[in-house]
């Protein structure tokens, strides 16, 4: 097939242009948070760290950077969602554990109804969930903050550890668990000895999804945040709605690597497989 | 009867699934059996035949619907599954691919807290016992099929269970594998004391291992015996065909005398046999096995009864011969001759009148049995 | 104390099951239907609710805003309807952009093929804002494209605040949404049928139009699902890339509830996103099971 060979130089380019149109506006961030230059942020004047000394509160050293905004509330942004994202993996981690547990190695009748209740909240626009919650908050009374957003994460949060934990499950040989009970292991031991350290992978692969989503989560914490909680993603889109300030580069840049460390481990995690 | 001798008894079990396809299937349908003590019992049947489901009640994956277990006289009611004093070896072997052999084979002595001493100490002897010495450290992926059943072997007589279950262990192992780890089975259970009751589809296996065989067909017990019996005294034509190479014909009893008997067949062939207890007029169907048909030869003793036919086929197999034979045009007969008589089979020509002659021990009568 | 073997699964299954139903029944199942109820419910004076029916939400939507067929106004409509024309030309771009891709990443070999999944899939996890911030960096009037511009040819473009620029950065979000399924089907297309078809004499395109498309049309269709339910209701892409100049229907709904404080009209707003998913998941698994002899099989 001489037709092959220019298709697949085309194909290759395409691939590489491809690959250029996904990573360049991360790498144009990254780069330029060492731009010096506080107006005209794309005109490069010096190379300088200064940006993330401001932002981590240290004193700058060039005298371009010194209209930089307060740093109290970037670091309280993050710490706030630092907290939410623990406290949710814990939760949703647990509990879509249970349900991938539940679904996979019982037999009742209400099941496709459960796989379902998993599905749902995952093809649900996040506006959708999002006003919905704080209707249900505010009809409630319920305070709107750290603890109304963690509630809010873990709605959807579930259903991705499920499915993670679930599809690790289902490759797993039933008969292991069998061989347990028939050497004398009741359900809690047989659980603990053989099926936790065999689903482990999948059971962190969830939760660094799970942390990272919670991290990430813009749309549904806009809504049900309130007036003072604000987690880093708020912090940012506050920021971007008034005006492009020099320093979003690099918190951008921060938020980048920090997310790519998670996810990276996050996906090798998941994709361990046993032989 | 003593009480003490029955490792485990086994009332008129029933079991039933319901399936999405085909409505209420009865796996298993008022089976009854009971095992002594130091005994090796197969289970034999085809596919679906009810024989895992069987085991899996006994070891208390699954749950009766009708009918009791007792195992060493106690009533396995409610009990489940990891509190029964049965052990049970799977057709995959159900290894921990996570843990080292000696925590495979150990499992059910670190569940109970034994001493690690001890438990050492146990796990060294019942590898030995397998022929797995200092294979402690390894993984499951690191053996092959053999090792790895021996390992679940291991694993499932450290404990000295009264009753060992074994489903289609051997199922997985190549030919000569096969027979090797049959003999050492054999001599295991033996060593041990304890029983056995192991689960095949294999005929071969079942007459060469066990003490009895309980030939199982669609959920119900078609005979219980030694090897022997079912071999020569199969009480239906199901037992008969599956057990074994047989010819069984259908015909009705026409003559008696002397404690012997005629049956013409419905092919108008007529033979004789034992007289079982059968009177003139009566339908029987005559089972004889290929091996026991003689080749007729100028010193073939002419005092046996005989029967011709047309030979249509010989097929050489290395140990024997295979040869079909039609009768009456209509029905086929296969004869197994063997190889000592090389000589004789050379001289046959297909499409010629051939003849055999048989003992009159040889042909069973089965009176129509539960199919 | 014997139990029987089911009641002691009942009881594994109740405790595996139980919180999770409960959680989800309460911030789940209650919040969406109150968000039913408050559709249909009439706005109070100042921000609150009066608990009576009233259909005028959904009629101002339909274009009557005080029930007078005089003021029809079509607007919530056609924002609907852009909002949904928007949703589908992200959903073909980034199934033009994708496929491409997913077909050379399928025909690489097995180690470089995780790698470049891997790549694929990395971006997925960085937020929101700071892949569009990226693009509000490359595209505004001192942006990366107009420095380079001004460079080289001393003209400036002013591309933000419009259609394309929002469709661009719903097409950069939602690439990865549409990689994987999109992947999954175009790596099991089984290569002998490609050469089957050349070998029976079809041109290239005549063998993606009458093999190969055919065959990944579960994962072109999966895709578009996955990226079309988020693409309807989006309103972050158009508020930053956007500004006033693009308006959807995410963003109706983010006005009505956080400055117009008309929580009921925004809901009825909401209900038309839901209304515009549900539709689709319906043709979707109709057009599924019209294919299939209709058996389920259900897992043991």
């Amino acid at each position: 097939m001489q037709k092959g060979n220019a298709g697949k130089r085309i194909l290759n380019l395409y691939g590489g242009l491809f690959f250029l149109f996904i990573y360049l506006p991360i790498a144009l961030i990254f780069i330029y948070s060492f731009n010096s230059n506080p107006t005209n942020m794309m005109v490069w004047r010096n190379f300088t760290l200064d940006w993330y000394r401001k932002i981590l509160g240290f004193s700058v050293l060039t005298r371009d950077a010194i209209y930089v905004e307060s740093t109290d509330q970037l670091i309280a942004a993050v710490k706030t969602s630092l907290t939410i994202a623990m406290i949710t993996t814990a939760f949703s981690t647990l509990m879509g554990t249970a349900t991938a547990i539940a679904i996979n190695r019982f037999r009742f009748r209400l099941k496709k109804f459960y796989q379902m209740l998993m599905f749902v909240p995952m093809i649900m626009p996040d506006i959708v969930l999002g006003i919905a919650l704080l209707i249900f908050y505010v009809g409630f009374g319920i305070k709107l903050g750290a603890l109304s957003i963690i509630i809010g994460h873990c709605t959807f949060l579930i259903s991705y550890v499920f499915i993670v934990v679930s599809t690790r499950l289902a490759g797993m040989d039933k008969r292991l668990e069998e061989a347990s009970a028939d050497l004398g292991a009741n359900e809690w031991v047989t659980f603990r000895r053989v099926v936790l350290p065999l689903i482990m992978p999948g059971v962190v692969g969830g939760a660094l999804l799970a942390f990272i989503i919670s991290m990430d989560d813009l749309v549904i914490t806009l809504f049900i945040a309130g007036v003072d909680s604000q987690t880093l993603p708020l912090y940012i889109y506050g920021m971007l709605r008034r005006g492009i300030k020099p320093e979003i580069n690099a918190i951008a840049s921060l938020m980048l690597i920090f997310s790519l460390v998670v996810a990276s481990l996050g996906i090798y995690f998941r994709s361990k497989q046993s032989k | 009867m003593a009480e003490t001798n029955q490792i485990i008894e086994v009332k008129a079990a029933v079991r039933r699934f319901s399936t999405p396809e085909m409505g209420v299937i009865t796996a298993l349908d008022g089976v009854s059996l009971s095992v002594q003590s130091n005994e090796f019992i197969t289970l034999l049947g085809p596919s679906g035949c009810g024989k895992t489901t069987f085991l899996r009640c006994i070891s208390g994956f699954e749950e009766l619907d009708e009918g009791q277990i007792f195992i060493d006289g106690v009533s396995m009611k409610g009990i489940p599954a990891h509190k029964r004093p049965v052990n049970t070896v799977f057709q995959n072997y159900a290894l921990f691919p996570h843990l080292s052999i000696s925590n495979n084979v150990g499992y059910s002595l670190d569940i109970r807290g034994v001493s690690k001493k001890e438990r050492n100490q146990r796990v060294a002897d019942v590898l030995d016992m397998v022929d797995l010495t200092g294979m402690e450290r390894r993984m499951p992926h690191q053996l092959s099929g053999g090792q790895q059943q021996r390992v679940a072997l291991a694993r499932a007589i450290i404990n000295r269970p009264k009753l060992l279950l074994l489903d289609e262990p051997l199922s997985a192992l190549d030919h000569n594998l096969r027979q090797a780890m049959r003999l050492e089975l054999k001599n295991l259970q033996h060593r041990l004391g304890i029983s056995f009751i192991f689960v095949t589809h294999d005929q071969d296996e079942a007459l060469t291992m066990s003490d009895r065989i309980v030939v199982l067909n669609g959920g119900h017990i078609q005979q219980i015996g030694v090897p022997t019996e079912i071999y020569d005294h199969p009480v239906n034509r199901f037992v008969a065909e599956f057990i074994g190479e047989s010819n069984i014909f259908k015909g009705t009893v026409c003559s008696t005398e002397n404690g012997f008997l005629e049956i013409e067949m419905d092919n108008g062939i007529r033979m004789k046999a034992i007289n079982q207890g059968l009177s003139v007029g009566q339908s029987a169907e005559l089972m004889i096995r290929p091996e026991h048909l003689q080749l007729v030869t100028d010193i073939s003793r002419p005092d046996l009864p005989q029967i011709s036919g047309i030979l249509k086929q010989v097929v050489f197999v290395g140990v024997d011969y295979h040869l079909i034979v039609h009768l009456n045009d209509k029905t086929a007969l296969k004869v197994i001759v063997r190889d000592s008589e090389r000589q004789a089979v050379n001289n046959l020509q297909l499409g010629k009148k051939i003849t055999f002659s048989y003992s009159l021990k040889t042909p069973h009568i089965i009176t129509s049995g539960l199919q | 104390m014997t139990q029987s073997l089911v009641t002691r699964q009942r009881i594994q299954l109740v405790s595996l099951l139980g919180p999770v139903t409960i959680f989800l029944g309460i911030f789940f199942a209650i919040p969406l239907g109150i968000m039913l109820v408050y559709s249909f419910l009439e706005p109070g004076l100042y921000g609150g609710v009066e608990w009576n029916f009233y259909h005028l939400n959904f009629g101002r939507i339909l274009g009557w805003a005080d029930g007078e067929i005089e003021d029809f106004d079509l607007v919530y409509i056609l924002i609907f309807l852009k909002s949904i024309r928007l949703a589908l030309t992200t959903v073909i771009c980034s199934l033009i952009v994708c496929y491409p891709a997913a077909y050379w990443i399928s025909r690489l070999s097995n180690k470089w093929k995780s790698f470049f999944i891997f790549l694929i899939t990395l971006p997925f996890f960085v937020s929101l804002v700071v892949r569009l911030f990226a693009w509000m960096l490359i595209l505004r009037p001192t942006g990366f494209i107009n420095w380079i511009l001004k460079s080289l040819f001393n003209e400036t473009y002013f591309m933000i605040y419009s259609e394309p620029a929002v469709l661009i950065g719903m097409v950069y979000i939602f690439v990865p949404f549409m990689f994987m399924p999109l992947y999954a089907s175009i790596e099991k297309l089984d290569q002998s049928l490609i050469e089957a078809s050349y070998d029976l004499g079809a041109s290239r395109l005549q063998t993606f139009l009458r093999v190969i498309f055919p065959m990944t049309l579960p994962g072109v269709i999966g895709g578009s699902i996955i990226v079309f339910i988020p693409s309807v209701g989006n309103f972050v892409v158009p508020s930053l890339l956007g500004g006033a100049k693009v308006m959807m229907i995410g963003n109706m709904v983010y006005q009505q509830f956080l400055y117009a404080r008309n929580w009921p009209f925004g809901s009825a707003l909401a209900m038309m996103i839901m209304a515009s998913v549900l539709g689709l998941l319906v043709i979707y698994v109709s057009m599924v099971t019209r294919g299939t002899p209709g058996s389920e099989t259900l897992q043991g």
